[in-house]
């Protein structure tokens, strides 16, 4: 395990300077922009019977389930292993005296933890943005207390139904060194999303199994919130074994 | 071979792409302190050799042993003691210098003030907070070297690694060679494309074609396994030939007053001379001409190349 944690510190190393860092802030911010445009344009009422806290936040995490985080873990995870296939850097990684299998670990760790970061700016900024509501917008009123445990629920259950979607980004970057072919996947992934909510098995597509366990019916959004890590844990570990048995000078 | 001694031993190594055969039975022996060059023109199968040595490539037969273990046994072992640079320099332009080097030390464990020795070590020590996007060619192949060379391996593989270097840099690239090898003991294993670019380095060397080893040993004696040639120019002809053949010299010109002989070695010259001024023979023109690495090379290449295609 020690050596899990070194290639991970060198994961973070590698990710100095680079723009996937900068979209934890950047992709969370857009959304709770939006949503704060929204706001700021409403011109009816809001309903005194609504937390407003949590409202904004549903519809912030509504826009990032859906369409915002697919797209961001499609743009990190083909950023973080870019960086090596760009600078031939996967036999230099495979050079170093580690088990083969914590290269490829290190990479998910990282780009899961992106992931999480991701997702606790996204809250934090709604919380900021719902706070700055009132000053855009008399008509909004807010309760006193922030329902912090509520909201970082909420988004937890968003994160924890789009670990599949990670997994399958990271299997597509390390089998194929293509960017078009991995952003084309989150892409297309996201895209046909749209179209999967009117088929019968919709919910459990795994690009739409974030936006379900908000919206989606109760039985559905519970059997997500297992089946989502699950098959996660199943597919990541079928991606350490590929990436042990692969030739590592095949990477390229 | 010494147990004691043994670094890498390959026994059949054979590997291929798909249906290409890249490299067939390759047999090396690589000894302590040894400063082997693993020579062959492009495409001969010297990369893939040596990603084979290093375990990013899986042979399709045969064994290698590091360090007197088989690799597939303990590869972080054997990784732990060994340096090397393949094909070209695996860096992180966005990153400084120290940062590309601060990934080995994290790895391999080692003190942080080996970062700022190796700098020094490659004359990189003003460079090592610059990106490595600025780097020049020849920087970037310094710092490859720099990285191979953080945690003082026991042996150091380097794959071409007098690519971009300018004359200064391959000659101190050399020095830098021969000291890690005599002072600290080190094994290197240099490729090269170019024979005598290893010329004044290596101790012993392997010539690599189509895959396959064609010379194993030392350079004296690859040059014993070729013999030189006599260039005369004589008055007479035919007095010469017969003072030749009376010495021991056979397949002589049938005619012409310039012709050439093999002969073993420069010692052959003043016995030559000597049998035909007293044969009364004036020589104009006298020379022994030993065949140069470059020309053996090629030969023992071509030779190869001809015997693939019949």
């Amino acid at each position: 395990m020690n050596m899990f944690a070194t290639m991970c510190r060198i994961e973070f190393l590698k990710l100095r300077r680079t723009l996937a860092l900068w979209m934890v802030v950047v992709a969370p911010a857009v959304v709770v922009l939006l949503q704060l445009l929204i706001w700021t344009g409403a011109r009816g009422d809001f309903d005194v019977d609504v937390d407003l806290w949590l409202a904004f936040l549903t519809n912030v995490l509504s826009m990032w389930a859906i369409f915002m985080q697919p797209l961001f873990v499609a743009l990190v995870v083909t950023l973080v292993y870019h960086l090596d296939y760009a600078s031939q850097g996967w036999p230099r990684m495979f050079l170093l005296p580690v088990p083969r299998w914590t290269v490829p670990a290190a990479k998910l760790a990282v780009v899961a933890t992106m992931v999480v970061a991701a997702t606790v700016v996204l809250v934090a900024l709604s919380l900021a943005g719902t706070k700055l509501g009132p000053l855009l917008n008399e008509r909004i009123v807010l309760q006193p207390d922030i329902p912090f445990a509520t909201a970082f629920a909420r988004a937890g259950k968003v994160l924890v139904a789009s670990l599949l979607v990670v997994v399958i980004q990271n299997f597509v970057s390390l089998r194929w060194s293509s960017v078009p072919v991995s952003l084309g996947i989150g892409i297309t992934g996201t895209f046909l999303a749209l179209f999967a909510t009117s088929w019968k098995y919709g919910p459990y597509y795994p690009w739409l199994m974030g936006i379900q366990v908000i919206h989606g019916k109760e039985a559905a959004a519970a059997r997500i919130l297992w089946l989502s890590p699950a098959l996660a844990i199943v597919l990541a570990a079928a991606t350490l074994i590929y990436a042990t048995r692969r030739d590592p000078g095949l990477y390229q | 071979m010494d147990p004691t001694r043994e670094v890498l031993i390959t026994r059949n190594l054979s590997f291929s792409y798909g249906t290409a055969a890249a490299v067939s039975n390759v047999d090396l022996a690589i000894c302590r302190g040894d400063i082997f060059g693993f020579v062959g023109p492009n495409g001969a199968g010297k990369t893939t050799t040596i990603k084979l040595l290093l375990g990013l490539l899986t042979p399709s037969s045969g064994t290698i042993r590091a360090f007197g273990r088989p690799m597939q046994d303990d590869r972080t072992g054997a990784l732990r003691r060994i340096g090397a640079l393949v094909e070209t320099p695996s860096l992180y332009p966005h990153l400084t210098a120290t940062e590309n080097l601060r990934i080995q030390q994290l790895a391999h464990r080692v003190l942080p003030r080996r970062i700022g020795e190796v700098l020094e070590l490659m004359s990189l020590e003003t460079a090592r907070d610059k990106r490595v996007k600025h780097f020049s060619l020849g920087m970037k192949q310094r710092l490859g070297i720099a990285l191979a060379l953080l945690h003082a391996p026991d042996l150091l593989v380097l794959d071409e690694p007098a690519n971009g270097l300018d004359p200064a840099g391959i000659q101190d690239l050399r020095l830098l060679l021969k000291r890690l090898a005599a002072d600290e003991g080190m094994t290197i294993f240099l490729s090269s494309h170019i024979l005598a670019e290893l010329e004044q380095t290596a101790s012993k060397i392997a010539i690599i074609s189509q895959g396959a080893i064609r010379y194993q040993g030392t350079l004296d004696a690859l040059k014993a396994t070729q013999q030189g040639r006599l260039h005369l120019v004589v008055d007479d002809g035919e007095r010469a030939r017969t003072a030749l053949l009376r010495l021991g010299y056979g397949g002589l010109p049938a005619k012409g007053d310039s012709f050439a002989v093999p002969a073993a070695d420069r010692d052959a010259c003043s016995a030559v001379n000597a049998a035909l001024v007293s044969a009364g023979v004036k020589v104009s023109h006298l020379a022994f001409e030993q065949p140069n690495l470059e020309d053996l090379f090629l030969a023992i290449v071509r030779d190869a190349e001809r015997s693939a295609i019949s």
